[in-house]
């Protein structure tokens, strides 16, 4: 078939039947050809679960999982290459990419001219063309985070930021200069090595995000966060994720009595991971609590809601205003865990 | 050629654009859904009108369905590289135009391995390219173009519904209970005696 082909002329099912045997870096590329050739693309009603935006000093990179089982990822080079001259933080705008670089389950597809696009009008094809709902993540992997944060929420605007992860090389600098420019995001994770010691960061734990998250589940060696009673008890959000080694049972026992006393009034949900095979010692982590035995459908109910498949040896212990907490001992798969779910 | 379609060795006579009429068996008839939905268990007095397609297409259409009446039931598209010979065969000696007759006509009479093949062979086409590289490949239509593609599927809506109709009253037609199966003429008959009970009753 030498001569051009005319795709969009056959039946609407033929042509939908051509795009379903497309990659995600296919489908994008085809959605640029037209107005129909983006509804057409849409029509597939495939969907994503989440788009991920990670500005890196050099480029701006996005990711996403397409139908969860693909994974497209699209790189955007800057139009000039770096002149060597050390930028300040915070000041260098989102430029319109020169080239991209596309990626599908994480090997390079393709690289090409962009087609005069800015990072936002990507991301605005992405949701559409996936019928992803307005709401993206954010990714800060870099110390130095050179890029300006209005130019920033300007390129994101239209999407309302669900997650900062602020991971890898990322400073606490820039994770504070992320936040206090876009301080509406639900989820605030805390990965990189660089928050080790919360004390360092503490306007940060304050901030009464809806979930937190800090430590890494991948490493608990690299990132060894060392993180005190006193920086839990500050910390005011729904959902309390805290992976360390070095929460001891005794802290656990008095963050519980602080707790019963009125502390942490908004928790609903608190998870303490630890390295794997973590014996607790029950005894100490209960001691001088006033606490009975969970009500084994009630403690099921409860785990449930969390995503955990079963949960044995629970115990219900009362805050002064009769506020109910279940405190789960996990152990399961080499995973060690101490989940705390408050009722409503 | 009138027949219901119980038996493989039943013949159907097809009618092309240019009015000419060829026979195809009733195995690689059912292949198609849109045979299927219409004809299938009331049978057909004269040939089947599919006069949207021209007889070099339908004959193509339902040689690919002759040769496939042997295989397993379609279960997916197939990787172009598991095609056989005859498969391949089939694809690369026809034209563009040919091949664009072939998708429309699969299509239209829903014939799902043959639809499904052809259109994994373009997306094969366009795999690895950008957009200016797609854009050398696919012919974008013109705002007028695609005003005309509506009024085609239009057409064909209306052609699909007059081909119904013809089912519909063909029949009608063939009511008749020396020419039904035995099942249905056992139905029938039920139904001939248990109204004639009813107006007895009646009166």
């Amino acid at each position: 078939m030498s001569t051009a082909f005319p795709l969009l002329r056959l039946p609407d099912n033929a042509q939908r039947k051509v795009l379903n045997g497309f990659d995600s870096v296919q489908l994008i590329n085809f959605s640029l050809l037209s107005n129909n050739a983006k509804q057409l693309a849409k029509s597939l009603n495939l969907t994503i679960d989440s788009i991920n935006l990670y500005a890196d000093d050099d480029f701006i990179e996005i990711n996403t999982y397409v139908n969860y089982e693909q994974s497209l990822g699209l790189a955007f080079y800057p139009p000039e290459p770096s002149t060597g001259i050390q930028s300040v933080r915070g000041t260098v705008p989102i430029y319109v990419p020169r080239r991209v670089k596309a990626e599908k389950n994480f090997e390079d597809i393709m690289e090409f001219e962009n087609p005069g696009m800015s990072i936002s009008e990507w991301l605005k094809l992405l949701k559409e063309v996936f019928n992803h709902p307005p709401v993206l993540d954010i990714s800060w992997t870099e110390p130095d985070c050179l890029f300006d944060m209005k130019s920033l929420k300007d390129t994101v605007n239209g999407f309302s930021v669900g997650e900062h992860t602020f991971t890898e090389q990322c400073s606490i600098e820039c994770a504070q200069l992320a936040l206090k420019n876009m301080p509406e995001s639900k989820t605030v994770l805390f990965e990189g090595p660089a928050f080790g010691n919360p004390v360092d960061y503490q306007d940060m734990l304050i901030q009464n995000v809806k979930r937190l998250v800090i430590g890494s589940c991948d490493d608990l060696h690299s990132f060894d966060l060392k993180i005190s009673l006193d920086d839990i008890l500050l910390i005011n959000s729904e959902w309390i994720e805290i992976i360390s080694r070095h929460v001891t049972d005794k802290m656990i026992n008095r963050f519980l009595k602080h707790w019963i006393k009125g502390s942490n009034p908004r928790m609903e949900h608190m998870r303490i991971r630890f390295e794997p095979n973590r014996i607790f010692d029950k005894d100490m982590i209960l001691k001088g609590l006033k606490y009975r035995r969970a009500q084994p459908i009630r403690n099921i109910f409860r785990m449930i809601n969390l995503g955990v498949c079963s949960a044995e040896g629970g115990v219900d212990i009362r805050r002064k205003d009769g506020t109910e907490g279940t405190i789960t001992f996990i152990n399961r798969n080499g995973n060690s865990s101490i989940v705390f779910y408050v009722s409503n | 050629m009138t027949s219901p379609a119980s038996s493989s060795e039943v013949k159907y006579l097809i009618e092309s654009s240019e009015g000419n009429t060829f026979d195809v068996s009733g195995a690689a008839l059912r292949q198609s859904n849109t045979f299927n939905a219409m004809f299938l268990n009331i049978g057909a007095d004269g040939p089947i009108p599919f006069t949207d397609y021209n007889e070099a297409t339908l004959k193509k259409v339902f040689e690919y369905c002759e040769h496939s009446v042997n295989e397993e039931n379609y279960s997916g598209p197939k990787h172009q590289d598991d095609l056989s010979k005859w498969d391949l065969n089939f694809f690369n000696e026809m034209d563009q135009k040919m091949f664009i007759d072939v998708i429309n006509a699969s299509n239209f009479l829903d014939i799902e391995r043959l639809t499904s093949y052809c259109c994994e062979r373009i997306a094969r086409m366009l795999r690895g390219k950008n957009t200016q590289e797609m854009i050398k490949v696919i012919t974008l239509p013109t705002a007028e173009e695609l005003e005309a593609k509506q009024k085609v599927e239009e057409k064909k809506a209306a052609a699909a519904k007059k081909v119904a109709e013809k089912a519909a009253e063909t029949a009608e037609k063939t009511e008749t209970l020396e020419e039904l199966p035995v099942q249905q003429l056992v139905q029938t008959t039920r139904n001939k005696l248990t109204r004639k009970y009813l107006s007895f009753s009646n009166e």
